[in-house]
């Protein structure tokens, strides 16, 4: 999966500092319960401040329920609601680990800036 | 973000992703700002969709080429066809104006074309089983096995007749 840092020209732009990678915000997202786009669009927001196009949202619920990791729940009037999968949870554990240890590692090296 | 341009936005999506997605996405839309940062992210996926849809096809060949009459009108399947039937109505017209010729008769110009047609029909054959074969081979077979029989039937007449 992809990380990006999200848009800002400058380091001190408004949106540095934002994680971008919409397939982990995703599963980050599901990982606290199932829910429908617009939730998650919000849930996404609160938790780290990035919020995602609609386009880019669809785009990575597409790829993950492609790949087994999300599915799809019965739907509620016109919106539906996924959830987080088995292998889902497996994935975002083990991209959480790398994570983790990107920043610890991160930060470490920060003390010498 | 208002009906009209949601609507026009999800014309991005290829139709399949939109069968599937689009009431949700619909709603997703409806909630949305309508400012141009989402309708540039929405038209950007859409594109995107479209162009993994199309790499999809491309890549799992066989039932994406539409159906086989829609495959066998390609002008690499019917280019084959055609100079048979035409080598074929050359026999005959040549039959129908002259009947048989005595055998040993000099060639006439008929007889030329028929094997001009017949013979320029190898290697265009030749290029459709190429391309095709290893693509989707049942629609390929199919359509070279039309080939090959419309070729028969443009070559039985001169050799049942001994022309």
């Amino acid at each position: 999966m992809r990380s990006t840092r999200h848009g800002a020209d400058s380091p001190e732009g408004r949106d540095a500092g934002h994680y971008s990678d919409p397939p982990l915000l995703v599963l980050a997202s599901l990982a606290g319960g199932p829910k429908h786009g617009h939730a998650m669009i919000e849930d996404i927001a609160a938790m780290c401040g990035t919020r995602l196009g609609p386009g880019t949202l669809y785009g990575a619920i597409a790829r993950l329920e492609a790949e087994g990791l999300i599915e799809p729940l019965p739907p509620e009037e016109r919106r539906r609601p996924y959830r987080i999968t088995a292998a889902g949870g497996r994935l975002l554990r083990a991209q959480l680990a790398t994570l983790e240890q990107f920043v610890k590692a991160g930060t470490k090296r920060l003390k010498f800036v | 973000m208002n009906g009209t341009l949601v609507r026009w936005l999800l014309r991005a999506y290829p139709p399949g992703w939109r069968e599937r997605y689009g009431e949700e996405f619909e709603s997703v839309l409806r909630d949305a700002p309508g400012g141009p940062r989402t309708v540039l992210d929405v038209l950007r996926s859409g594109l995107r969709e479209r162009w993994v849809s199309s790499a999809h096809r491309n890549m799992h060949t066989g039932a994406d080429y539409g159906s086989f009459l829609e495959f066998s009108r390609q002008p690499g399947a019917l280019l084959p066809m055609a100079m048979s039937v035409a080598a074929l109505t050359v026999v005959l017209v040549s039959l129908a104006r002259f009947g048989v010729p005595p055998p040993h008769a000099d060639e006439g110009a008929a007889a030329h074309t028929w094997q001009l047609l017949m013979l320029l029909q190898v290697p265009a054959v030749a290029w459709f089983a190429f391309k095709w074969l290893s693509r989707t081979p049942r629609r390929a077979l199919g359509v070279l096995g039309l080939q090959i029989a419309l070729a028969l039937a443009a070559i039985a007449p001169v050799y049942v007749l001994g022309l």
